[in-house]
């Protein structure tokens, strides 16, 4: 029974919800292991509860429906593009506080421009400069922040 | 009602008072351009320029802040529509239509339609201002926590309904974002889900939140297309569609009404206001209208209904702002800093004694809300030329202004991190058609449910039940809640009745 319950299941959608009741649980843990009185769980503690029920019902619900619009879920095949773009971005973040907001800007720009299919290096690297130059420098000027930068400490 | 003698004060200080006009169009610009860029927000515009109110007088220091306020409520639609990126949780329901309206080509129609839509529902709110901020001030004094707490998981509780067909996956989004919004320190001073991280103390950021989910998950969907609108023909810019769509928006008076008058009501709760009232309006727009199963897909009347009910929320806030000196959101509160930097004290005693005072700001806003009209037409058919720009450029632009926004929302990097990892997790639950608003909504509300909850609690000293059952408003509330819950299971049966 169980076999076939998971021969039937969407592994990914199954996966993501399993991790949400998980995420609540550790939550509910993490309130009481701090503070137990009622005024600290009388909102956690129903809140997780309907998560985890709704979660399971999800999960349970999963495999009676085989259809994927009866699922309601994008079963088109993920863009390998994605998941680079998405590297570059959490590349971008460790850039912004390593080697400062202008180079990083500059090097996430060139590699997604490249990554979404333009392949003339003038354009990528124009495109780039001007763009880097307008938001990091517009940022600095216009917040009283420090915008650590690489290049140009004094601009 | 109207004092006459103080209106007329108002009219002689609106008229006499030219530096108050000279500042009204910068602001309007101002908070047009705050509102459209993803990452910048009213009140990041409002902020900026807060400092060089301090060399105005009262009447234009508040007058170039509402004009600020003004333009950057309608802004927020033009990302909302062009990009799906809802500036503020006040457009979260305008990219529910408005973005499958731009899918579809029909960006200048949709356009033209907000902006109508905005400046009827704006024009409508602060003429029942001017009429009734006494009496709305005191409705707003009657709503004890229960009711705050109720409203608040009422507009929760209306995402969920609008996810058609995947009514759990709409709840489990929504409590998702509550516990999501209650990391941090709570009121009663617990670390919770912080992971020992002081980033995280003030919880997470709702704003970059809000980017995250919406604009940068959406954007990695748009990694396959090379324009935000395929058909070549459809994305010129076309002055004749927008003014189609602002005449067709005029066509919806009810519509416009309806949402002008819970925008109103609801954006005059604090805290709340603006993010439920869009949410309430569409809701109910959505239930009455939507026999051919529309919405969702590019129904002209779900943006009508979302962006007058935003819009008039505005006149709404500033009901509490002046009536009773509590500031609803992050643009009434700048508002309240420039009040007391100009040493005056908003408050029953300041509508009583400064009565011609508060007619000049809301008539002031009232000429704004005209003026919005003209500069809002003319910024929309510039904004509208970015469905030109090839995806290739436009998903880097606007993911690295979304980071460095984010950094300059929260100062720090929390801002830019939070992003990232909101893009990511809004990214899987698009594919696995989890309304993503919902989370968003969420994050916002939960420490102020959590906070209503306690606060009702304590009052009560633990008698909770009782104290509801003596209060009508709450009762309402709850009913208006309970029913909003039950109507998918009841519209469920009554269809299978039906057949």
């Amino acid at each position: 029974m169980l076999g076939n319950y998971l021969k039937r299941l969407n592994t990914g959608h199954a996966v993501f919800v399993s991790c949400l009741i998980v995420f609540h649980m550790w939550f509910l843990f993490d309130v009481v292991s701090t503070a137990s009185r009622i005024e600290h769980v009388m909102f956690v503690l129903p809140l997780v509860t309907a998560a985890c029920f709704i979660g399971l019902y999800i999960l349970i619900t999963l495999h009676r429906k085989k259809k994927p619009s009866d699922l309601g879920e994008n079963h088109q095949k993920v863009d390998s593009r994605i998941p680079l773009i998405m590297i570059a971005l959490c590349a971008y973040l460790l850039g912004m506080v390593t080697i400062g907001f202008d180079l990083s800007t500059f090097l996430f720009l060139s590699c997604s421009l490249w990554l979404m299919g333009e392949r003339r290096i003038s354009v990528i690297l124009s495109f780039s400069v001007a763009l880097t130059i307008f938001c990091v420098f517009g940022l600095r000027e216009m917040v009283s922040l420090p915008v650590p930068t690489f290049l140009f400490s004094d601009f | 009602m109207i004092d006459g003698p103080a209106f007329q004060e108002a009219i002689a200080l609106l008229s006499e008072d030219t530096d108050a006009w000279a500042v009204v169009p910068p602001g309007i610009l101002i908070g047009l351009i705050f509102g459209t860029i993803p990452g910048l927000s009213i009140s990041i515009g409002m902020a900026i320029f807060l400092p060089l109110t301090l060399h105005m007088e009262f009447l234009p220091a508040i007058l170039f802040l509402t004009a600020i306020f003004t333009g950057g409520g309608f802004g927020c639609a033009i990302p909302a529509i062009l990009m799906n990126i809802p500036g503020t949780s006040a457009s979260v329901a305008t990219t529910f239509d408005g973005y499958p309206m731009a899918r579809l080509g029909k960006h200048n129609h949709a356009l033209g339609i907000a902006l109508v839509a905005s400046v009827v529902g704006a024009g409508f709110s602060y003429l029942v201002l001017l009429l009734f901020i006494g009496p709305i001030a005191n409705l707003v004094l009657k709503l004890g926590p229960s009711e705050m707490f109720l409203v608040s998981l009422w507009g929760m509780s209306l995402i969920a309904v609008l996810q058609e067909g995947f009514f759990s996956r709409g709840l489990l989004a929504g409590v998702f974002g509550l516990t999501l919004g209650l990391i941090g320190v709570s009121d009663l001073g617990v670390f919770r889900g912080t992971f020992g991280s002081a980033y995280l103390f003030d919880g997470i950021p709702a704003i970059p939140a809000l980017i995250g989910m919406f604009a940068a998950s959406e954007l990695f969907n748009l990694i396959r297309d090379d324009y935000l609108i395929v058909d070549e023909q459809k994305r010129r810019m076309n002055l004749v569609e927008i003014l189609s769509g602002m005449k067709r928006a005029l066509s919806y008076p009810i519509v416009i009404l309806r949402g002008g008058v819970i925008g109103t009501i609801i954006g005059a709760i604090p805290g709340v206001g603006s993010s439920v009232a869009n949410l309430v309006s569409y809701a109910s727009t959505k239930r009455q209208y939507n026999k051919d199963k529309t919405f969702g897909k590019g129904d002209e009347r779900g943006v009508i209904a979302s962006e007058s009910a935003n819009s008039s929320s505005e006149g709404g806030s500033m009901a509490t702002l002046l009536a009773l000196g509590i500031p609803g959101g992050g643009g009434t509160a700048i508002m309240l800093a420039a009040f007391s930097a100009h040493d005056v004290t908003g408050g029953p005693r300041f509508l009583s004694q400064n009565t011609d005072v508060v007619y000049a700001i809301i008539l002031g806003n009232l000429i704004q809300v005209g003026l919005l009209a003209l500069m809002g037409l003319a910024f929309i058919f510039l904004a509208s030329s970015i469905v030109k720009v090839p995806l290739r450029f436009l998903i880097p632009t606007v993911l690295v202004m979304a980071l460095l926004g984010s950094y300059a929302h929260t100062g720090n990097m929390t801002g830019p991190v939070t992003v990232t990892v909101f893009a990511i997790i809004g990214w899987v639950m698009r594919r696995y058609n989890y309304p993503v608003a919902a989370t968003v909504i969420g994050i916002l509300l939960a420490s102020m449910v959590e906070g209503e909850l306690l606060r009702s609690y304590q009052l009560t000293s633990g008698r909770l039940l009782s104290y509801i059952f003596d209060r009508p408003i709450t009762l309402l509330l709850l009913a208006l809640f309970i029913t909003s819950l039950c109507f998918p299971f009841i519209q469920k049966n009554l269809m299978a009745r039906k057949r």
